[in-house]
């Protein structure tokens, strides 16, 4: 059993959209997370799911890292929009429904409003895509015009 | 691809309104120097950030030099990070305040602003592209402008820009001052011969040395296309690296008639 609270407790996110299965590592401005690609998941096409979708992953690792450590605050899971991806890479074109993938985020520099995280998709050992995300924060989601 | 003539070079920077300052290396005090946006109409000039009368200010010098038709030649806008402080204003807006968007700021937010607001400016009806590449963004934004001159055979404007990082949004000490470049690219028949030529960017060894540059242009992601301007106006002949070693390591070569 986990050690940290189910995955949908940390992420803003909800329903299909939450892509993470688990929150498997964690500490100050560091996280791991683990999923295994749904073959009924959104983005998947005949069994495959293109890398740019790592993308999504990082984020969403990005976002459990800082939730968990809003819960560990007292806080509420906090929102936030990546507002720039630098240095991707992408060792493949896809992944394959069924893989089983290791998402690790690091905080490289970061304030309330503004952070930067390394970010690695990895299937065992072997990197699948980096990027440097940067993401804007706040505390809650824009007022609905 | 086969080379391409450069016919006009501009730029803009703190200091330096053009290329003949820079040249000179004789800075006015930068508060003094603020872009003007003289290319576009006054309509567009007054909802134009800094950086697209940056933009716009280097563009219409190479323009003017290469003698081209404004409201016709096709352009290629290059920008690591775009509008990013109006975005990042919107967001505070957005996020943090009452929610309230002004339409007139979002337009402007947008990383194809530049070349929207300099196309409507000039009344120009050509052809106009917007990229972003990092470190990568002068090599990719003259490659896309190769590309438009071989496929459609007429002159191709490349303006490259990236205002001065917002705090925090870059890391580490990577922070830069306001740079804006441009070239006018012809193809070599239509060309004068004595023009210097360009390659298309590969990735390779340079073997001219960068310019010595300001630290704050020095890390401005479009430092490699002031290291070009300098190297075409010197007369150098041999290949500049256009992201100053820290992107993938495009270069081009810069040729001239023997």
């Amino acid at each position: 059993m986990s050690a940290y609270p189910p995955i949908e407790e940390l992420l803003p996110h909800s329903g299909a959209m939450v892509l993470l299965d688990e929150l498997t590592r964690w500490q100050r401005g560091e996280a791991e997370c683990a999923l295994r690609v749904r073959e009924r998941g959104p983005f998947v096409k005949a069994g495959r799911v293109s890398s740019v979708v790592a993308l999504e992953y990082m984020a969403q690792a990005v976002a459990a890292c800082l939730g968990y450590e809003a819960l560990l605050g007292g806080g509420a899971v906090r929102v936030g929009m990546v507002i720039a991806c630098k240095r991707f890479d992408a060792q493949v074109d896809h992944l394959r429904s069924g893989d089983l993938l290791r998402v690790e985020v690091r905080c490289i520099q970061g304030n309330d409003t503004l952070s930067h995280f390394d970010c690695q998709v990895l299937r065992g050992a072997e990197p699948m895509a980096s990027a440097v995300l940067t993401l804007y924060h706040a505390p809650n989601l824009p007022a609905a015009s | 691809m086969s080379p391409v003539a450069v016919a006009g070079v501009g730029m803009f920077a703190p200091g330096y309104p053009n290329t003949a300052a820079w040249l000179a290396r004789q800075p006015l005090a930068a508060d003094d120097v603020a872009p003007q946006g003289t290319l576009l109409d006054k309509h567009s000039r007054r909802r134009a950030s800094a950086l697209t009368k940056a933009l716009a200010d280097a563009y219409r010098e190479a323009l003017l030099e290469a003698q081209l038709d404004p409201a016709g030649v096709a352009s290629v806008f290059g920008l690591a990070l775009g509008e990013a402080s109006t975005m990042i204003g919107l967001l505070e807006q957005m996020w943090k305040k009452d929610g309230v968007l002004s339409p007139m700021r979002f337009a402007a937010s947008v990383h194809n602003a530049a070349a929207g607001v300099v196309s409507i400016g000039s009344k120009n009806t050509g052809l106009t592209t917007s990229l972003g590449a990092d470190f990568d963004t002068p090599a990719m934004a003259l490659y896309e402008a190769l590309a438009i001159v071989h496929t459609h055979g007429e002159p191709v404007l490349v303006a490259c820009g990236d205002e001065a990082a917002p705090a925090d949004l870059v890391t580490g000490d990577e922070g830069w001052d306001c740079l804006t470049c441009a070239l006018a690219l012809v193809p070599v028949e239509r060309a004068d011969p004595r023009l210097p030529r360009l390659s298309v960017p590969f990735r390779g060894e340079p073997t001219l040395a960068p310019a010595q540059l300001p630290r704050g242009f020095a890390q401005n992601p479009q430092a490699g296309m002031l290291d070009l301007i300098d190297a075409l106006r010197r007369g150098d002949c041999g290949r500049v690296r256009l992201d100053r070693g820290r992107g993938r390591g495009y270069c081009v070569d810069i040729l001239r008639a023997s």
